[in-house]
């Protein structure tokens, strides 16, 4: 019972316990993450889960985070195909991601979301597909990533709007 | 004469709807002076024809083999009979090399020339006649480096393993991989299974049972090359499992026919058997070139004969669910011979505001309708095994335990695919009250959610889900997702024909 108290002063007086220290809390992870890069504007209809994993997929781009991106990805491709995909995105994206975006999320966000960012800065366009993945949805919201050849990940969707909120979020059929 | 009342048994009601552009409603009687005010009941009589064309016909070619697969008519033209086919092989001149008749859409044509080309033609039928013929384009055959007939027999071998380890001959892996001649080939892929295998098995005797035997007969085999150096053998697997169960005499038979895809990685001399999936090309896929509503017909849901309240239902306990659990671990899971469609689909219709207990819960939505509506019995085994299909509630249902089959879709399509009794309705048209349907969407590697049909009235297809919207239809599901880049691409409806 003592030692616990004892490492917990030595970290103390090291400064590495603070309040704003990092954390495992995946509340505290997400404040941080937020408060870390732009805030993003969003038009439609999205879910907790589809603005968090749009989110998260959009910080770790700007961040080049590839093995983090890759991370994110839904069981729909392999890991070398998730990885490329990273790749490509950061390749193509990264210059927007850290500016200013907004993100149309169209139809519904119950368990598969199809998303457009708008880049501001670099005026490109990206089309996202999220859903729930796993059994019965337990590993939570992920993204497709199954774009592993570089042009195919930089192409802007043809069907969307120049702006965000241009078809009312409602998929065009 | 009268579809839609012959198949929905004795609940049946009717429903009066005003004429359309009608602004009120008025009432006579059938004694009314004015005869032209009398109410009449018209019964159209549809008279059944021959089915339509079928359609997207695929042809795998392999070494001396070729595998067509086809979507059945849209038309099936009788109600309540599926269509049957007539499958001709042609050379390229015309001439016909082999018929076949088949019942569903998918015929293998074998002792093929490798050096000549072939095309498939199919004529769909039905008591009332022939449809139009379809052809495929032509395809040509190519030799498997090694020959054909070895990787049929690795497959072989693999499934014999396999069951061995079921039955527990083999008590791993490893030991059922050394005991075979050819062992190195599938060693790896069945180290990945073993858990589930043994999980299965070991699941089984808490219940007082165990497998006696599992045998698999392969027949329509067809290799072709694959990606790069792979080698796929597409076959299709029946297979007979016997269950003893303690105390009582003789054994259950249980197994199931399906439509297998084998890859083998090969380098040299060498092979190693990498995947096992279900053959998806059996399912019923949506053209790209037709829009997705005129695949099925479409009218409005005012017009359906959607399930009465069902004074069978099963009454919700305060948790949420149903109360009666603690019956359904009885051993008794073996007494009853089918899935009751109707209770089924009746179920769906009147529970879908049942707690949501997933993220994704369309599955487990679907099970339970399968389960406490349609009286589909329990199957026991490893969590993850195809072969199971369960659930668990312990501490008055607050910690819940299901097999993935119970609540993951592509887990229950494969389920019903090789370990439980079941047709592929081969028409979205003929579906009907009970049927399971699953959705594959383009982007995605598997089918991914699960809803269960309620009513059919003429083609429009009502459904009952746990997903958006919980009384829809398959048209606006279908509708919906028409997006440009990620569509619903393909879609299974199952039949369950047994409750075991």
């Amino acid at each position: 019972m003592r030692w616990p108290r004892r490492l917990a002063a030595a970290l103390l007086s090291l400064g590495l316990v603070t309040a704003c220290s990092p954390s495992n809390d995946p509340e505290a992870r997400y404040a941080q993450n937020y408060a870390d890069h732009e805030p993003l504007h969003v038009v439609g209809y999205p879910s907790t889960g589809s603005l968090r994993i749009t989110q998260e997929a959009l910080w770790r781009i700007a961040d080049g985070a590839e093995e983090d991106l890759a991370g994110l990805a839904t069981g729909d491709a392999t890991a070398s195909e998730a990885q490329k995909t990273a790749t490509n995105w950061i390749k193509s994206f990264q210059k927007g991601a850290v500016g200013k975006v907004s993100a149309d999320f169209y139809g519904d966000g119950v368990d598969r979301q199809t998303v457009v960012l708008y880049f501001h800065d670099t005026k490109q366009v990206k089309e996202l597909h999220v859903r729930l993945d796993g059994n019965a949805g337990e590993d939570g919201w992920r993204v497709v990533m199954n774009e592993p050849d570089p042009k195919q990940a930089a192409t802007a969707p043809t069907w969307a709007p120049t702006a965000p909120g241009g078809l009312d979020s409602n998929i065009p059929n | 004469m009268l579809q839609s009342w012959m198949e929905r048994g004795t609940n049946e009601g009717l429903v009066l709807t005003a004429p359309v552009g009608a602004t009120g409603a008025s009432y006579h009687s059938g004694a009314a002076a004015d005869a032209s005010k009398r109410p009449q009941l018209v019964v159209e009589y549809v008279p059944p024809t021959a089915p339509g064309a079928a359609s997207d016909i695929r042809v795998g070619a392999g070494d001396t083999a070729l595998l067509a697969t086809w979507n059945a008519p849209l038309d099936p033209g009788a109600a309540g009979e599926e269509p049957r086919y007539t499958v001709r092989l042609e050379r390229a001149d015309g001439s016909m090399v082999a018929e076949q008749e088949t019942s569903g859409p998918r015929a293998v044509f074998s002792g093929l020339d490798n050096a000549l080309t072939y095309r498939v033609a199919v004529t769909p039928k039905n008591s009332f006649g022939a449809g139009a013929v379809s052809r495929s384009t032509l395809t040509q055959g190519a030799t498997v480096a090694g020959g054909a007939a070895q990787y049929g027999a690795y497959v072989q071998e693999y499934l014999d393993a396999r069951g061995k380890i079921m039955t527990g001959a083999s008590l791993i892996a490893a030991d059922a991989a050394a005991e075979a001649p050819r062992g190195s080939v599938f060693r790896e892929l069945l180290s990945a299974q073993e858990a589930g295998l043994v999980g299965g098995r070991e699941g089984l005797e808490t219940q007082g049972q165990s497998y006696g035997s599992a045998s698999y007969v392969l027949s329509d085999v067809v290799v072709s090359k694959g990606t790069g150096t792979d080698v796929v053998v597409r076959a299709t697997v029946t297979e007979t499992v016997t269950i003893r169960t303690a105390g009582m005499e003789g054994e259950e038979q249980t197994g199931g026919r399906a439509s297998r895809r084998f890859t083998f990685n090969v380098s040299g001399e060498s092979a190693v058997l990498a995947s096992e999936v279900d053959d998806t090309d059996a399912g019923l896929t949506l053209s790209a070139t037709v829009a997705a509503e005129t695949q099925v017909e479409a009218s409005s849901i005012e017009n359906s004969d959607v399930p009465s309240d069902d004074p069978g239902s099963i009454p919700l306990g305060e948790n949420g669910f149903p109360a009666q659990e603690a019956a359904a671990f009885q051993l008794s899971a073996f007494r009853a011979a089918s899935v009751n469609g109707h209770g089924t689909g009746n179920w769906a219709y009147n529970n879908t505001g049942v707690k949501w207990e997933y993220p994704q819960d369309c599955t487990n939505f679907v099970s339970k309708a399968l389960y406490y509506g349609g009286g589909m019995k329990f199957r026991w085994g490893g969590r993850k095994t195809d072969g199971a299909w369960w659930q668990q509630y312990y501490l008055f249902g607050s910690v819940k335990n299901k097999s993935y089959t119970w609540s993951g879709a592509e887990n229950l399509r494969r389920h019903f695919s090789g370990h439980r009794p079941a047709t592929r309705v081969a028409a979205a048209g003929s579906a009907r009250v009970g049927d399971i349907i699953f959705f594959k969407w383009k982007n995605e590697r598997v089918y991914n959610h699960a809803a269960v049909v309620t009513a059919n009235a003429r083609g429009n297809i009502a459904l009952a889900q746990h997903g958006r919207n919980s009384h829809t239809t398959l048209n606006d599901i279908l509708t919906y997702y028409r997006s440009k880049k990620d569509p619903i691409e393909r879609i299974v409806i199952i039949r369950p024909t047994s409750a075991k």
